[in-house]
């Protein structure tokens, strides 16, 4: 290395240190944490449903115990009660209610039906099923809409009514059955 | 170059709508249970007389020929039995059963008759008479029993007569008596 190439390079080391130094200045500063409540989700879940229980509860008569097997006759009204815990929870929670899969059973005009949630009254409309001409795949739906889930949240009772027309008359109506094995619950997310 | 606008048009169009599609899926919670249980099921009201079927008239055959009343004394009584098949099934179901009619198609035989009828468990003997005796002029209805929740047979007892102060005018007359019975539903 020539004297000129060893003067450029210790010029450079130099300038560099120099400039190391420049780097190396304080200025202010401060910070605060902002730290708050979390961030969380709300619930909805259908947590249980307990066994059914039936009672007799003809105006005729004192309620009684019923059986999942006993028939009914004209002036009958029983229930089907059902405990649903659900977990339900969420500042802009609404929740769509529906019982499902009942069948009209068009054969057994002289009953009505009816459902409860929570006290609530569930409103009933009829489903022409798949086939609108065939009236044996004919169904019911119970649905309400539930704008405050504090109104479905924890244990409420699911009622079904079942009311045999007492004004049916002669041997009509007779040996007539309703299945409810398709009944099914579901509960929907709306926004209110 | 004029020829490339239509497609390029047409591309920026499928984007808007696949867009717009893509906005309208939105998802919510939703969560679902059986409710199920057995089934909802009506009862069983039937009544036959002699195993002729339910609401069928049947006929009991010829009732042999009457005893004509004597000094204002009755005359004897015919007996008569007919087999009752019932079926009663509910819950809250009993058959109240009840000769509610007798009617004759010959209006002396009406005013000369009467009858008395009972109900009792198949195997037991009728009594005689049967019960306590009502003329079929005005009619009115004997009730015979409450069957419960059950099936099977009862023998219905009837036991006809000439009055005791019928007229003259119903010595020789022939006709058909008709009885009505009724099975009502009643809670227990």
């Amino acid at each position: 290395m020539n004297k000129m190439m060893k003067g450029s390079v210790a010029g450079a080391t130099g300038i560099a240190l120099l400039m190391g130094g420049f780097g190396t200045y304080a200025l202010w500063g401060d910070s605060e944490g902002l730290g708050s409540g979390s961030v969380q989700s709300g619930t909805l879940d259908i947590v249980s449903v307990g066994n059914a229980s039936w009672a007799d509860v003809s105006t005729t008569k004192t309620a009684a115990a019923w059986q999942a097997s006993d028939a009914m006759v004209p002036g009958d009204k029983v229930t089907m009660t059902r405990s649903v815990t659900m977990d339900a929870s969420g500042k802009n929670l609404a929740v769509d209610f529906a019982l499902t899969g009942l069948p009209a059973s068009p054969g057994w005009s002289g009953l009505a039906v009816t459902a409860t949630y929570g006290g609530q009254a569930l409103t009933k409309t009829a489903d022409n099923g798949g086939t609108p001409t065939d009236p044996s795949d004919d169904s019911y739906t119970f649905t309400h809409d539930f704008t405050n889930p504090g109104a479905i949240d924890a244990a409420k009772n699911l009622v079904v009514s079942f009311d045999f027309d007492q004004s049916v008359s002669g041997t009509a109506q007779q040996d007539q059955s309703v299945s409810l094995a398709g009944l099914n619950l579901s509960i929907t997310q709306h926004r209110p | 170059m004029h020829a490339r606008i239509p497609a390029v048009v047409a591309v920026v169009g499928a984007l808007l709508v696949g867009g717009a599609t893509t906005g309208t899926t939105l998802a919510s919670w939703r969560d679902q249970a059986s409710a199920g249980s057995g089934p909802v099921s009506s009862g069983r009201f039937l009544l036959d007389i002699n195993g002729g079927g339910t609401t069928t008239a049947i006929s009991l055959g010829t009732l042999p020929t009457l005893a004509l009343n004597s000094g204002a004394t009755a005359g004897a009584a015919q007996p008569q039995q007919a087999t009752l098949n019932y079926t009663v099934t509910g819950k809250n179901n009993q058959m109240q059963l009840a000769l509610t009619g007798i009617s004759a198609n010959q209006p002396d035989l009406v005013t000369g008759l009467e009858v008395a009828a009972s109900m009792v468990t198949t195997g037991t003997t009728c009594p005689s008479p049967a019960g306590t005796y009502k003329p079929l002029s005005g009619y009115t209805s004997t009730t015979l029993g409450t069957l419960t929740n059950s099936s099977g047979s009862r023998k219905l007892c009837l036991s006809t007569r000439v009055k005791g102060n019928a007229p003259a005018a119903v010595a020789g007359k022939s006709g058909a008596l008709t009885l009505t019975l009724t099975a009502t539903q009643v809670r227990p």
